[in-house]
Parts: structure tokens; C-alpha cells; sequence
């Protein structure tokens, strides 16, 4: 019944990123690894999956549960995948942030010569 | 590389938490993506960080699961109980098709949160409330100078005061105050009144920072001004009764003693004096102590030995504690006795933080706080229970109906928010019933028959912030006693059938009957001590005074405060006998001086005849002067001899009225008939004849200790005049003293149409107002286990009811097995009474325990008086006899076809 919400949230845009970039192997820990490692800065976890829960009420992941190889040995882990609803929001919203970057003045770089 | 079985681990303790956060199917794999991260940064970081990483993982975890199971329950909660008036219409409906529930509950939740709600303001009024108008009471202290020997106080010369006050160096201001009593007149206005006023230094209302709502209070300066103008300040309350709230009062005039004096101000608004209660209604500088107190000079302010301040109050500088203030007082003593070689040795000074409330009295009063605290936490539990009783018998009822609601596919989070609705309904009447019995409780603490005893909670006014407390209390006990039937009623509607028949446990029913034990044993705390504190009063009432004081009506008069002489106060107590005596109903006059039952009274001493005149051989009494007839009006017991006779009426005789303690001290072995025409020495030289014996009269006091002083041994002389400063007029009525105060006080006018008449009461409103603390507390008590036992007679009705209920099937089939009418009342009953038995035993334990506290305030009784206990087990018996008589009733005329037919 969850009907995709149009609009994501700014840290449920970014972990939709690092699970695209993840493929197969997007579950929580490396979910977290995966951001933490691009972005630069500590991720709680609680975080990641409380916006993944989120995300899949919102119908704009799947999960399923099966047994992995990974960092911590082979166990059962809940691996994510994209769904297409959300690759429509993901591609919207980028259109949308370009629509409005677009003509703008390169602003960090402005900024840094201050 | 280690191997992972060597690694230190995650924080044991945070892991488990963790393993506890998550849904037992989700738990195994979400605790493995921690763990796998945590072994990430134990890699990259170390130990210490990742534990403490891991630790910060488990606090987000918490934080944001626990925040969002609350937000979507609250959500939830708000959008169904708040949102849809619907569903409180419904329960409304549901309340109203039986409504003797929601009355009930309702109503319990009022009388027992209204009920505590009141007493807790009378409490707070008697003991608690801060004096009107005083700023910053918390650095002020009160100076009193005490007996290391006794609870006796010592007056503070003006010299003393002044020692004292340079003694603190200037770290506390010190202000004196000493009570006087005068009559107040205003120029060509009606008679006089007599009023409390305060003779207090110029900086008085300085220290206590009272400021004048209209006018000036006196200014620190006026203080060297012995003999300056005649000026007051007046008490609003003096200002707006006999001033009439005249606009253009400060700079009028009034006189005091017939004296005139000019209004310099009004005092703030319930400002009656740094004392509670306070009665002071005007105050005057030491400049008007020659009319204030008759017969002393300003000459006698300057005497090191002269009496005059009775308390002293202080502002302390904020470096400065009690304990300090205390040390500093007493090396200025010290200095003060070096200086002043020869005075009383057993002084000390006392000094005390804050004021209103007399220090003498503020242990006891302490004690009272807790005993009532107590009581009405008692009773608080006993109405929570209550309704948690109704409730949960209500849910129980409501079975069927949820069976239903489930059958047609309701969420048992639905049915349990219906029964949250009606709790919530429930707590908000309870809430607006307990608020209008606290209004009107107040009232009726606040009117005459309350302050009838002098109980001081004249006046009164409720608490708003107890009030506020109490209706929170009552909104929150009707929601907290709504949820546990709410819960079970989700839980239990799945054990039913459409006929509402359970099956499977009576749990709750053995629940419910151990709350109507707890209340039973609440309430016999309750009633157990407030019997042991009324039989308490009623000895202390009941006491034997040595004449009987019920019939006797008094007053007083004060002649010598309108400049009157002596012979003239003798003659005008002459002519208000005679005139008093020829009044219809009024058996006899008398007049005595000091007032009866004031708690005060002058010392006499006698020796034995022929003893050498020691302190050893000393035999002290307290004295008393009386016109003829004062036995009779008194009704004392005589022993021998007799009253003064009328014939010598007004000349100073050497004849004195002895009571027994005296006589057998200075006659041993004499019969009082013998001691009768014998004479007994007195202080110097003076010798009395003994012409009448009577018992030991308490004349001054109702109770006091007799290993310290007999209070009640006294030495009558006849009244001569002249050492009289007013005349208490005695008068035995043949009906009710009461009904005569109209008639009395008019006669008193026609003799003396300018003397003002004050005081006017009976002896045994005089008697009890001595007591009135502990008659107070008795009342309060009283009231707390009234409204304790109706509580639990009303839980215990309400549980019968429902068993009956309940049982209908049962008892039909038992009825239709051929029981007798009488074997099932009986039963209903039995049960009732089972119950009630079981809640007294507990209870007894508990008084047996709480009766400890209370054994310092009894007077004469052991916390142990059997008949309190028996009083307690005939009234808790007879209310569960009431409560289970109607359910058993019901009980007695189920017909077997009925209940048979009804259940299907």
C-alpha cells in the first residue's frame, strides 16, 4: 500500500547512492563502510538502518535475507536493492538540483579564495 | 594476522542491550552488521576507540528505536483517543447506559483528591503560610530569650534589646515587638473595640521589609524619639471594619485608651504582625507606652531590669547563618551578665530561622504535617485503588461487548482504546468533581464551625498550587487506573465467548478482591487513628476542670484603659452583677480577675503556719480575685467553708479561698472542714484566713504537666479593685450560654454604655480555644477517615456487586438446587465480610505501627486504646454490613429460569 513518496530525504538520497555503487553487496555494515569511505565522516548506523527501514516502507527498496561472504565471515546478512521507483526519484532529483545549478557561479570555489 | 577468536570483543554489557533492541528475527543478522563493523574499526582505530564507537552505536540505536516506537504509539494514541470525537461519544454513550460506574468513579476520585486537596491547604494555612507582606522571609530570624530551666520566656529590657542588638555588630538588624491590648475608638464614632496591637521599635518594619499600602509605616529614625507624637499605623483589616475604608484615613485621628492618636499609615493587606496566626491591629513606637500599658512610663524603657520586648525579629546579612547568629547572641549575653552582676541566671536566647510560626510550637507542628501527610496519602491510595476496583470490574463486564468488537474484526488495540476513552473521561470529571470538592471543602473548613474552636482556619483560602497538584493527581489516577483494565480487556476478550462467559482464569478477580483487602486496611489506619486523636480531644475535653464549665457565659471589660480608678472598676463590677443577676435565665454572677482559661494567671505563695518562709517551704498557687458567688457561678467542687460574703463585697479582706493541694501542703494531715478559720501565712508579712476549701480548679490552664507545676492549685482573694487591670464577668446560664450573648451584652451597655465588651463566649469555647490545635487536628483527621471509609465502603460495594453479577448464573443454579433465599444473602455477605476481616487484621498491624507516631500527641491514651481499636473494627464492620447488603440482596432475588434462560 506504501505509495513511493516523491521526495527523499537527504540522507536517504545518499544511501540509495552508496547502495548503487555497492550493487549485490549493499547490507548495513557495508552500507555504512561505503559512505563513511566517500563522504569522509562517521556514519551511525542506527542511521542507515533506520533510513533503510524507511526506504523499504516507502516501497523504494527490497530486501532478502541470504548467507554472504564479507568482512565478518560468511553469515546471514539482509541484503538491499534498489528499486526502479527509486531510480526515478534518484534521477528526478538529480534533474531538479541541475535544473537549479545550472548558471550558478562555482560557489566553493568562490568561497575558497575568500 | 589474529585470528578472530583472539580479538577482543565488543563491550559485553552494550552488546546485550543491543541483542535486546532488535525483534527476535531480525536480531541475529542486525547484531552481525554491528559486530562487523565494530571489528572494521578495531582494525583502523584500536580498541578503546571502537568500544567506545560501539558503545555510541548502541546509544543511536536506543535513541532512535525507542523514539520512533514512542512517536508511532503517541501518534497513534493522539489520533485515536483525541481526534475522533467519535469514539468519546461513544464512550460517553457506553458511561451513561450504566451510569453508576462512571458516578462512582467520579465521585470517588473527587472526595479523595478533592478531599486531601483541602486538607492540605488547611494545613498549610495553619502551619505553613508565610507571613503576609514580609519580604524575603528566608534571611529573617526570630530572638527570643528562653529559661535553661524550663519552656518559660523571659521579656528583653530595652537596655538588654539595645546590648544585644550592638553585641550582632551590626550583622543582623534587630527589631523588638511586644503584644498589648487596647481599646480602639474613633472621635464621635460608636463604642470602642478592643483589638490585638503590637508595641514594636521604629525599625520593625524596616527589618521585616512590610511597607505601608497607604501612608508610612515608622521610619528607623522615629526610634530615638521617646517621647514623640502619638502615632500609629492600623492593619487593613482595622482600617476597613471599624475605619469603614475611609479614603482619608492616614493623617485622621483615632484614640487609643481614649487617648487620641494620628494615623501615619495602613499596613499591607493580611499583615497582622510578624507572628502566625497574627492578631496585631495597630502598631505604636515605645513613645505611647504609657497609654498602651497602663501604669508604665516612658522612664521605665531606660531600667536594665524592666521588662518590656517580648520577641525580637532580625534580617540577617547573607554571610550569616542561624548557627552563627546563635554564637554571637550568646557571647553578647555572656557580656551583658558581666556587666550586669545579680540578674536571673537562666537565661539564655534562643534564636530561630524565620518567623510566623511561634518557635516553640514548631516541632509539634512538624509532627502534625506528617501525621496529615500521611493520612491523606492513605486516603489518596485508597481512592486510586478504588477506581482502579471500578474500573477493572467494568472492563470485566464490558466482555462480551468486546468479544463481539473482536469477532467483527476490531484490533485489540481498539478495544483497549475505548476503555482508554472512557478512563480519560473518567479522570477529567474526576479532575473538575475533585476541584469542586476542594472549593467547597475550604468553605466549609474556612466558616464558623471550624474557627468555632479557635482552630484558626478562619480565613482560610485553598492553595492554588495544591490545587493544581491535586487535579493533575486525579486526571492522571483515572488514566492510570483506565490502563490496566484497558490492557486486559484487549488481553481478555480473547478468552470469551459471544456470551460474555470467560474461560480460563479468575486472576483477576482474586486482584480485584486484594484491593478492596488493601483499601479495608488503609481505611482502618485511618479510622484507628483519627478514634485515637478525637478520644484524645474528648479526654482532654472531658477533663475534670475541679468546677463545671459547661453553662458558664463570659466576658470582659477594661475600665482602666479609659482612665477609670480602681474604686470605680470595683463599683461597675458591683453594678453589672446586679444588673446581670436580674436578668431572666441567669442563676449567678461573679467577676474575676485575671480572665478564666487565658493560660496565664499571677503566682501566690503560702507557707505551712509556724515553718520558717523559704524557697523551700514555699508553696506556690495560682491567684485569683473574685467577687462573691464565683463558686456557685463556677460550680467548683467545696470541700469546707465557703464563698466571700456579700456583706464585705468590694473591701479588702484578709480572706482567701484555698483549693486542696494547697491546704494539705500547708496543713498536713488537716481535714479541709479544720483548715476552714485558720490562718496561713502569704509573701511578707501578710497572713490570711483560710474561709473556704475548694477542689484543685484548672482556672488557668486545661492540661499541663503536674511533675512541673500544678497549675490547677489555686488562691482566690476578693476583689478589691485596686490590683485589677479588667474584670472577667462570670454568669451561669439555666439553658445554653450561647442563646444569652445578645442579652448580656446589651445589659452590660445599659450599666456602662461606653466600655467597650470583648471576649464574649462560653467557658467551654474559652477551654477549647486552648486546645484549638489539637482540636483542629483532630477534626481534620476525622474528616480523612470519614471520607477513607466511604471510599472503601464504596469499593467493596463495587466489587459485590460485580461478583453477583458475575455469579448470576451460578447462583441461578444453585437456586434452582433448591438453596434457600437466606443461604445465598448469606453467602454475599459472607464473602463481604471475609474480605473486610482479612483488610482489618492488616490494617491493625498498620495502626499498631502508625498509632507510634502518634503516641506524643495523645493525651492520656496509649496508641494501643482498645476501645479506639474496638470503635474502628464495629464501624468498618458495619459499612461492609451496608455495602454488601444491596449485592446480596440482588443476589437473594436472581429467579434460576431467569439466569438460566438468559445465559442460553
Amino acid at each position: 500500500m506504501a505509495a513511493a513518496k516523491n521526495v527523499l530525504g537527504g540522507f536517504e538520497h545518499e544511501v540509495l547512492l552508496a547502495m548503487l555503487h555497492l550493487g549485490k553487496d549493499a547490507y548495513t555494515a557495508a552500507i555504512v563502510l561505503e559512505l563513511e569511505q566517500r563522504i569522509g565522516r562517521d556514519v551511525a548506523a542506527a542511521a542507515v538502518y533506520m533510513a533503510l527501514r524507511r526506504l523499504e516502507e516507502n516501497g523504494l527498496v527490497d530486501s532478502v535475507l541470504r548467507e554472504s561472504e564479507g568482512r565478518g565471515g560468511r553469515r546471514e546478512r539482509r541484503h538491499f536493492e534498489v528499486k526502479s521507483e527509486a531510480l526515478d526519484l534518484l534521477r528526478e532529483s538529480k534533474w531538479r538540483l541541475m535544473q537549479l545549478w545550472d548558471g550558478l557561479p562555482a560557489l566553493g570555489a568562490s568561497e575558497e579564495r575568500r | 594476522m589474529k585470528s578472530s577468536m583472539d580479538r577482543p570483543g565488543p563491550p559485553r554489557l552494550s552488546r546485550r542491550v543491543l541483542t535486546g533492541l532488535f525483534r527476535e528475527r531480525e536480531r541475529e543478522h542486525l547484531v552481525g552488521e554491528i559486530d562487523e563493523l565494530y571489528s572494521v574499526r578495531l582494525e583502523r582505530r584500536g580498541r578503546s576507540s571502537a568500544r567506545r564507537w560501539y558503545r555510541w552505536q548502541v546509544v543511536h540505536f536506543t535513541v532512535r528505536l525507542g523514539g520512533a516506537a514512542l512517536w508511532r504509539a503517541g501518534s497513534g494514541v493522539l489520533a485515536d483517543v483525541f481526534l475522533p470525537t467519535r469514539r468519546f461519544r461513544h464512550a460517553l454513550r457506553r458511561l451513561a447506559a450504566r451510569p453508576g460506574y462512571a458516578v462512582v468513579a467520579v465521585l470517588t476520585l473527587g472526595i479523595g483528591v478533592g478531599g486531601v486537596a483541602t486538607v492540605y491547604s488547611g494545613a498549610e494555612w495553619v502551619l505553613l503560610r508565610p507571613v503576609p507582606g514580609v519580604r524575603d522571609p528566608g534571611s529573617l530570624v526570630t530572638l527570643i530569650m528562653g529559661s535553661s530551666e524550663d519552656n518559660g520566656t523571659y521579656r528583653f529590657s530595652n537596655p538588654q534589646f539595645e546590648d544585644l542588638e550592638s553585641g550582632l555588630g551590626g550583622r543582623v538588624a534587630l527589631a523588638a515587638s511586644s503584644p498589648v491590648e487596647v481599646d480602639v475608638g474613633t472621635e464621635g464614632g460608636a463604642l470602642p473595640e478592643r483589638h490585638t496591637g503590637e508595641l514594636v521599635t521604629a525599625d520593625y518594619f524596616a527589618v521585616l521589609g512590610v511597607y505601608a499600602q497607604a501612608g508610612r509605616v515608622f521610619r528607623p529614625a522615629d526610634h530615638a524619639a521617646n517621647a514623640g507624637p502619638a502615632e500609629v499605623v492600623v492593619s487593613d483589616r482595622l482600617w476597613r471594619n471599624q475605619l469603614d475604608g475611609r479614603p482619608d484615613v492616614v493623617g485622621g485621628e483615632i484614640r487609643i485608651n481614649s487617648e487620641p492618636f494620628t494615623v501615619i499609615g495602613v499596613a499591607p493587606r493580611g499583615f497582622r504582625g510578624a507572628e502566625l496566626p497574627g492578631a496585631a491591629d495597630l502598631w505604636v513606637t515605645p513613645s505611647a507606652i504609657g497609654t498602651v500599658r497602663q501604669g508604665e512610663g516612658t522612664d521605665a524603657l531606660s531600667q536594665p531590669g524592666h521588662g518590656v520586648w517580648r520577641k525580637l525579629v532580625g534580617r540577617v546579612s547573607p554571610s550569616m547563618t542561624v548557627a552563627v547568629a546563635q554564637a554571637t547572641a550568646n557571647r553578647a549575653l555572656d557580656a551583658w551578665r558581666e556587666a550586669h552582676p545579680g540578674g536571673p541566671v537562666h537565661q539564655v536566647y534562643r534564636v530561630y530561622g524565620g518567623v510566623g510560626l511561634d518557635p516553640g510550637l514548631r516541632s509539634s507542628v512538624r509532627r502534625s504535617i506528617l501525621l496529615l501527610a500521611g493520612a491523606s496519602t492513605l486516603l489518596l491510595l485508597l481512592a486510586v485503588a478504588n477506581v482502579a476496583n471500578l474500573s477493572l470490574a467494568r472492563a470485566a463486564s464490558r466482555r462480551s461487548d468486546s468479544a463481539i468488537h473482536l469477532a467483527l474484526g476490531a484490533g485489540r488495540w481498539r478495544i483497549a482504546l475505548d476503555s482508554l476513552a472512557e478512563s480519560v473521561l473518567i479522570g477529567g470529571g474526576g479532575a473538575v468533581a475533585a476541584l469542586l470538592v476542594a472549593v467547597g471543602g475550604s468553605r466549609v473548613f474556612a466558616t464558623s464551625s471550624f474557627a468555632d474552636g479557635g482552630a484558626s482556619l478562619d480565613g482560610m483560602a485553598l492553595d492554588w498550587r495544591v490545587v493544581v497538584v491535586a487535579v493533575l493527581v486525579a486526571a492522571f489516577a483515572g488514566l492510570l487506573a483506565g490502563i490496566a483494565p484497558a490492557t486486559s480487556a484487549s488481553r481478555e476478550a480473547r478468552l470469551v465467548d459471544l456470551s460474555g462467559r470467560r474461560h480460563g482464569h479468575r486472576g483477576s478477580s482474586r486482584f480485584r478482591g486484594s484491593l478492596v483487602v488493601v483499601q479495608v486496611g488503609l481505611s482502618t489506619m485511618l479510622v484507628v487513628s483519627a478514634a485515637l486523636l478525637a478520644r484524645s480531644v474528648a479526654n482532654l475535653r472531658n477533663i475534670d476542670m475541679g468546677y463545671r464549665p459547661d453553662g458558664v457565659a463570659m466576658f470582659s471589660i477594661d475600665p482602666s484603659l479609659h482612665g477609670e480608678d480602681a474604686a470605680r472598676t470595683t463599683r461597675l463590677v458591683a453594678q453589672l452583677r446586679d444588673r446581670l443577676g436580674r436578668e431572666p435565665g441567669v442563676r449567678s454572677v461573679a467577676a474575676v480577675y485575671p480572665a478564666l482559661l487565658e493560660g496565664w494567671s499571677f503566682p501566690a505563695s503560702f507557707y505551712p503556719p509556724g515553718a520558717e518562709k523559704s524557697m523551700a517551704t514555699r508553696i506556690t498557687a495560682a491567684a485569683f480575685m473574685a467577687t462573691p458567688g464565683l463558686l456557685e457561678t463556677l460550680g467548683s467542687d467545696v470541700l469546707a467553708g465557703g464563698d466571700f460574703p456579700e456583706a464585705t463585697a468590694g473591701k479588702a479582706t484578709d480572706e482567701v479561698i484555698l483549693s486542696e493541694s494547697v491546704v494539705r501542703a500547708a496543713f498536713p494531715g488537716v481535714s479541709p472542714s479544720e483548715v476552714v478559720g485558720r490562718s496561713v501565712p502569704g509573701r511578707g508579712d501578710e497572713t490570711l484566713r483560710v474561709i473556704g476549701v475548694v477542689r484543685d480548679a484548672r482556672m488557668t490552664v486545661v492540661d499541663f504537666d503536674p511533675e512541673i507545676y500544678n497549675e490547677a492549685a489555686v488562691a482566690i482573694r476578693p476583689w478589691a479593685g485596686s490590683d485589677a487591670e479588667s474584670a472577667t464577668v462570670l454568669v451561669r446560664t439555666s439553658g445554653p450560654p450561647e442563646r444569652m450573648f445578645t442579652r448580656l451584652r446589651a445589659a452590660a451597655r445599659e450599666v456602662a454604655p461606653s466600655l467597650p465588651v470583648y471576649d464574649l463566649r462560653s467557658v467551654r469555647m474559652q477551654a477549647d480555644r486552648l486546645i484549638a490545635g489539637r482540636l483542629a487536628i483532630a477534626r481534620l483527621a476525622l474528616t480523612l477517615a470519614m471520607l477513607g471509609l466511604l471510599l472503601a465502603g464504596i469499593g467493596l460495594y463495587g466489587l459485590l456487586a460485580y461478583n453477583v453479577t458475575e455469579r448470576r448464573r451460578e447462583i441461578g443454579v444453585r437456586a434452582a438446587l433448591g438453596a434457600q433465599p437466606a443461604s445465598v444473602l448469606g453467602g454475599v455477605v459472607a464473602g463481604g465480610l471475609g474480605l473486610t476481616s482479612v483488610g482489618l487484621v492488616a490494617g491493625f498491624v498498620g495502626a499498631a505501627w502508625s498509632g507510634r507516631l502518634l503516641e506524643s500527641r495523645l493525651y492520656h491514651l496509649s496508641s494501643f486504646d482498645p476501645l479506639s481499636y474496638l470503635t474502628c473494627l464495629v464501624v468498618l464492620l458495619a459499612v461492609a454490613l451496608l455495602a454488601s447488603l444491596w449485592p446480596a440482596w440482588r443476589a437473594m432475588l436472581i429467579s434460576p429460569m431467569e439466569s438460566l434462560r438468559a445465559d442460553g
